[in-house]
C-alpha cells in the first residue's frame, strides 16, 4: 500500500500541500521555540561562586543554597513554553483539520479501493503511509527553516529585553528532534482519527455522483466533543473561585477545550447558524449571496475546515492577550484604588534610589503626615520541601496602611519589632502561614533566620510577600527604597501640586522628582504595557503567522476540487463575476463565523478568569486588547479573500480555456 | 456461441431475494422475491425501465448491497449472510467491477490500477501478465498514463483489464456502455464478449441499451422489482420489441 500512498501524494499535492505547509510550519515553531528554551537553559544561572549566598534548611532538614546571583529565568521560560503551547495548540488543530477534509474529499477514490477489494486494514495503511510520506520531508523542511530562523528568534529575544542575561544560540540538534518527533506524532495522530473515517467507507461510495457530506457528525466525535466542552465548563467555571494563580491556566486551558469543543460539534450548532447568516446574503446579492449560502451550508465538512483554523487562533490568542492584558489592568486599578498617598517621590536621575537622609527629611516636613518607603530585597525562604527566592521589603507596616488602603486579615498592625514579619495575604495563602507561625528566611551573605508572623496583610502590590523590620541589617547590597509614597496632612491634600512644589524646592531638584500620585501612575502605565506588548508578541505573532497560512492552504485544498463546480455553473450562466463574488461571500460567512464562535468561546474564559482576580473596592476591568484582535481578524479575512479571489480565477481562467478548446 | 440451458451451474445465484429502503412514507420496495441464476462462461444483461430495480439487482448479487431476505449464492458461499470482512476478500479475488464511470483510481498510472487487484491480495505482480491484459484491451502502450489521460472507452477497457488479471469468477457491469459513443461502446462490448467466450468468464451486466444487450447470451427483463421475461440468444431488434411490449 506504501507505494498507493506515494502515488496518492503525488497526485493530490494540492491536498496535501496544506498539511505539508502546516505541518513544516509548526514543526518549524516548535524547533524554535524549543530552541530558544534550550539557549535559557543553556544559561548558568549560578555565574560564579562570589556572589553572596545564603544556606537554609528546608522543612526535612537538607541544606539548600541559594545565591543572589542566580538568574531568574523562570519568566523568560514560561513565556517561552506558553509560546510553545500556543504553537502545539494550532498545529494540532490544524492537521487534524487538513487531514479530515482531505480524506472527504477522496471519499470516492476510498470507495473504489474497497470495491476492488481492499480491507478496511489496507485503507488504513494506506492513508497512514500518506500522512507519513508528508509528514516526514515536512519535518525535514520544518527544521531547516528552524535551524535557520532559531538564531534570528534568539537574536530577536535579546532585543526586547525579557531575558536578563543576553541568551546564545544554544545546540540545535535536541530541540530540532524534539520538534521532528512532535510534528511526526502530531500528523499520525491527526491522521489516525482520519483513517479510521476513510476505512469505514462503503464500497458502493464509489459509484455515487455527489461527494456527499452525510452523517458528519459520529459518535465518536460527539463523545469528543462533549468531553471537551464538559472539561472546559468545568474549568472555567472553577476559575472565579479559585486563587489568582490557579485562575490563569484554568482560564486558559479551559478556554483551549471550549475551542475544541465548539470545532466537534460545529455540525451540530453551525447549520442553524448558517441559516440565519444566510438571510442577510440573500437579501444583499440574490445570485451570488444565495449560491454562497447554499453552498456553505450544504458543504458541511468544507465550510467545517474554513471555520476551524480561523477559531483556533482567534480563540487562543484572544484569550490568552485578554489574560495578561487584564491580569495587568487588574494590578493597576488595584494600585490605584489602594494608593491614599497623593505624592510620589523619585530619584531625579532614572533608575537610583532615595537615600536615608531624603527619605527622613520628608518625614520632617509638617505637611507630611505619613511616608512608606519600602526598600525592596530578595530573600531566601525555606519551606517543607524546598527553599526558594521571594521578594521582601524593609518596611514599616503602619506608615505602609497609611500610604495604602491595607487590610488587616491576622494578626494586628503595629511596628515590626526585631525577629518579627509581616507577610501578604497571597504568601499566606499559598504556604499556609498565619499570624504566629514562623518562617524560615534568609538574607543573601547572611544566617538563616526564624521569624514570627506578626501580621497578615491584604494589600495588593503594596505588601511584598515578606515585609521585615525597616532595621533589618546584614543584607548586601543594602537595600534603598526606590520611591517613597507621601500622604500629606489634611489641610495641604486638597493642594498636591503645591505641596509637590514645594518639597521638590526642600528636598532639591537635582536630587529627587516629586510627581502627584495619578501623573506618576500614568507614566508607569506605559512602560508596563510595552514590556506586557512584548510577552504578547512573542507569544502570537508566530501562532498568528502560521494561523494564516493554514487558512490560506485550506481554501487552496478546498477550491482544488471545485472546477467541476466551477465549470457547470459558468455552462448554465452564472458570470464570471458572480461567481467571484459567491466566493468572497463564502470567504466572508465563514471567517465572520469563526470569529463570532472563537468571541462566544473567549468571552466564556475570559469573564470567569475576570471574576477570579479582586480589585481594591469594586470589580476588576476586563481589557481587551482590541487593536491586535482586530489585526488578526482583519489579516484573517484579507488572507481568505486573497486566495479565494486568486483560486477562483485560476479555476474560471480554466474553465475559459477549456470552452474554447471544445468549440475547436 | 456457447449453448445457453438452465441445466448449466450458475455462477451466481440469487433465491427469493427481497429488498426495501426506508422513506418517509414506509418502506418502498425494490426487489420483490427474484430468483436468477447468472450462468457460468455466459454474458447474461439485466434490462427494465429506470426504477425497476437493476442497480439493487446487482448491487445484491455482487455483495454491496445486503438484501432484506433471501439468499445470494456465490458459488458456495451466501453473500447475504457475510460479513464485512468475508465480502472484502470475496471482492478482491472472486468479484470484478466495471462501471459506467468512476472506475479507476485517478493517482494510479494504467499500470498500477491494473495491478491493483494482484497488490491487494499481498501476490507478487507479474508484469507480463498486467502487461498481456493491457494488450488484450488494446492499450500496452498506455500503460504509463493516468485515468485522465484517457477517454471514457479507454477507461473502460482497463477496467475490463483489471478483471483479465485478477481472474474473478463472475463481473458485473453496471451500464458499460452508458457514457459512451457508440464506437467506444460497440468496442466496450465486443471485449466482455471475448472475455466470456475466449477466458471464459461469466459477466453480469445491467444496461437499457438494446444494441448492448444483444450481445448478451441471456436478456432478464426486470420491473417493479420483479423478473417478467427473459431473451436467450436475442437480437436488437427482439430486445427492442420486447421492451416496447413491456413498456406498455
Amino acid at each position: 500500500m506504501w507505494r498507493i500512498s506515494v502515488q496518492s501524494v503525488r497526485h493530490y499535492w494540492a491536498l496535501f500541500a496544506g498539511t505539508f505547509v502546516a505541518l513544516a510550519l509548526g514543526v518549524a515553531l516548535i524547533g524554535v521555540s524549543a530552541s530558544a528554551l534550550a539557549a535559557t537553559w543553556a544559561v548558568d544561572a549560578t555565574p560564579d561562586g562570589s556572589t553572596p549566598s545564603v544556606t537554609l534548611k528546608d522543612g526535612t532538614g537538607a541544606a539548600r543554597t541559594l545565591s543572589s546571583g542566580d538568574l531568574d529565568m523562570g519568566g523568560v521560560q514560561s513565556v517561552l513554553a506558553m509560546a510553545g503551547v500556543v504553537s502545539a495548540f494550532v498545529t494540532v488543530f490544524v492537521i487534524a483539520g487538513t487531514c479530515a477534509f482531505g480524506i472527504a474529499l477522496r471519499r470516492r477514490d476510498m470507495g473504489l479501493l474497497r470495491l476492488v477489494g481492499a480491507g478496511g486494514g489496507q485503507v488504513r495503511r494506506m492513508v497512514l503511509g500518506e500522512s507519513l510520506a508528508v509528514a516526514v520531508p515536512a519535518a525535514v523542511a520544518g527544521c531547516a527553516v528552524a535551524a535557520v530562523t532559531a538564531p534570528l528568534a534568539v537574536e530577536a529575544l535579546n532585543g526586547t529585553g525579557l531575558s536578563p542575561v543576553d541568551l546564545r544560540p544554544g545546540p540545535l540538534l535536541w530541540p530540532l528532534v524534539f520538534a521532528a518527533g512532535s510534528g511526526l506524532v502530531i500528523a499520525v495522530l491527526g491522521m489516525l482519527a482520519a483513517s479510521k473515517r476513510a476505512a469505514r467507507v462503503r464500497p458502493t461510495e464509489a459509484l455515487r455522483e455527489a461527494d456527499l457530506d452525510s452523517r458528519t457528525m459520529t459518535a465518536g466525535r460527539a463523545v469528543t466533543g462533549v468531553l471537551a466542552l464538559l472539561g472546559g465548563a468545568v474549568m472555567v467555571a472553577l476559575a472565579p473561585g479559585s486563587g489568582t494563580e490557579a485562575a490563569t491556566p484554568l482560564a486558559l486551558f479551559g478556554t483551549m477545550a471550549l475551542a475544541v469543543a465548539a470545532t466537534l460539534l460545529g455540525p451540530l450548532y453551525l447549520p442553524p447558524l448558517l441559516r440565519v447568516m444566510a438571510l442577510p446574503l440573500r437579501w444583499a446579492d440574490p445570485v451570488a449571496g444565495r449560491l454562497a449560502a447554499e453552498s456553505v451550508r450544504t458543504s458541511r465538512r468544507r465550510t467545517a475546515s474554513l471555520v476551524g483554523p480561523v477559531l483556533a487562533i482567534l480563540a487562543i490568542v484572544g484569550v490568552f492577550t485578554t489574560v495578561l492584558s487584564t491580569t495587568g489592568a487588574a494590578t493597576s486599578a488595584d494600585d490605584r484604588a489602594r494608593t491614599t498617598a497623593q505624592l510620589v517621590v523619585e530619584p531625579a536621575g532614572d533608575g537610583g534610589s532615595l537615600d536615608r537622609e531624603a527619605v527622613d527629611r520628608l518625614r520632617e516636613d509638617p505637611r507630611v503626615a505619613a511616608v512608606s518607603a519600602p526598600a525592596p530585597l530578595e530573600i531566601a525562604v525555606a519551606g517543607p520541601h524546598s527553599a526558594w527566592k521571594e521578594q521582601a521589603a524593609l518596611a514599616d507596616p503602619v506608615a505602609l496602611s497609611r500610604t495604602h488602603r491595607i487590610t488587616v486579615v491576622d494578626g494586628s498592625l503595629k511596628p515590626l519589632e526585631p525577629g518579627t514579619v509581616a507577610i501578604s495575604r497571597e504568601f499566606a495563602e499559598w504556604y499556609g502561614h498565619r499570624a504566629g507561625s514562623t518562617v524560615t528566611y534568609g538574607l543573601f551573605g547572611g544566617e538563616p533566620v526564624r521569624a514570627k508572623v506578626a501580621a497578615v496583610l491584604d494589600g495588593g502590590s503594596a505588601v511584598p510577600s515578606v515585609v521585615l523590620p525597616p532595621d533589618t541589617r546584614g543584607a548586601t547590597p543594602a537595600p534603598a527604597p526606590e520611591r517613597a509614597a507621601v500622604l500629606l496632612d489634611e489641610r495641604d491634600a486638597a493642594s498636591a501640586g503645591a505641596a509637590a512644589a514645594r518639597l521638590t524646592e526642600r528636598l532639591g531638584a537635582d536630587r529627587v522628582r516629586v510627581l502627584p500620585t495619578e501623573t506618576w501612575f500614568g507614566r508607569s502605565a506605559t512602560d508596563q504595557d510595552r514590556l506586557n506588548n512584548l510577552v504578547l508578541a512573542v507569544l502570537t505573532v508566530p501562532a498568528s503567522l502560521y494561523a494564516l497560512i493554514a487558512v490560506a492552504s485550506t481554501l487552496v485544498m478546498s477550491y482544488s476540487r471545485r472546477g467541476r463546480e466551477i465549470t457547470g455553473m459558468r455552462m448554465i450562466g452564472v458570470s464570471a463575476g458572480q461567481v467571484r463574488r459567491m466566493a468572497l461571500w463564502e470567504t466572508l460567512a465563514t471567517t465572520t463565523l469563526g470569529t463570532l464562535i472563537a468571541a462566544a468561546v473567549v468571552a466564556w474564559g475570559v469573564r470567569a478568569y475576570q471574576g477570579s482576580l479582586s480589585v481594591f473596592g469594586g470589580g476588576a476591568p476586563l481589557s481587551v486588547p482590541w487593536g491586535m484582535l482586530g489585526t488578526l481578524v482583519a489579516a484573517c479575512v484579507l488572507v481568505g479573500v486573497v486566495v479565494s479571489l486568486a483560486a477562483t480565477g485560476r479555476l474560471l481562467r480554466r474553465v475559459s480555456t477549456a470552452s474554447t478548446a471544445t468549440r475547436q | 456461441m456457447p449453448l445457453l440451458t438452465d441445466i448449466q451451474l450458475p455462477a451466481v445465484q440469487l433465491a427469493a431475494v427481497s429488498k426495501s429502503y426506508p422513506s418517509s412514507a414506509g418502506p418502498v420496495p425494490v426487489l420483490r422475491e427474484v430468483s436468477l441464476g447468472f450462468p457460468q462462461r455466459a454474458l447474461t444483461a439485466v434490462m427494465g425501465p429506470s426504477g425497476s430495480g437493476k442497480t439493487t439487482l446487482l448491487n445484491c448479487a455482487a455483495g454491496l448491497d445486503k438484501p432484506d431476505t433471501g439468499k445470494v449464492l456465490l458459488g458456495e458461499t451466501d453473500l447475504a449472510a457475510c460479513g464485512e470482512r468475508e465480502l472484502t476478500v470475496v471482492r478482491r479475488s472472486r468479484i470484478g467491477f466495471v462501471f459506467q464511470q468512476f472506475n479507476l483510481l485517478p493517482m494510479l498510472t494504467v499500470y498500477e490500477n491494473v495491478a491493483l487487484p494482484l497488490r491487494l491480495q499481498r501476490g507478487r505482480v507479474r508484469r507480463e501478465r498486467v502487461m498481456e491484459a493491457l494488450r488484450q484491451v488494446g492499450l500496452e502502450d498506455k500503460a504509463g498514463r493516468r485515468p485522465a489521460q484517457l477517454s471514457g472507452g479507454q477507461q473502460q477497457r482497463v477496467a475490463i483489464a483489471r478483471t483479465l488479471v485478477a481472474e474473478p469468477e463472475i463481473v458485473f457491469a453496471d451500464e458499460p456502455t452508458g457514457s459512451l459513443d457508440r464506437k467506444s461502446g460497440r468496442q466496450i462490448m465486443e471485449l466482455l464478449r471475448d472475455t466470456v467466450d475466449r477466458a471464459g468468464r461469466t459477466v453480469a451486466m445491467v444496461t437499457h441499451d438494446p444494441a448492448a444487450a444483444a450481445c448478451a447470451d441471456r436478456v432478464v427483463f426486470l420491473s417493479d422489482g420483479q423478473v417478467v421475461g427473459r431473451l436467450d440468444h436475442p437480437t436488437a431488434e427482439a430486445v427492442a420489441r420486447q421492451l416496447s411490449l413491456w413498456e406498455r
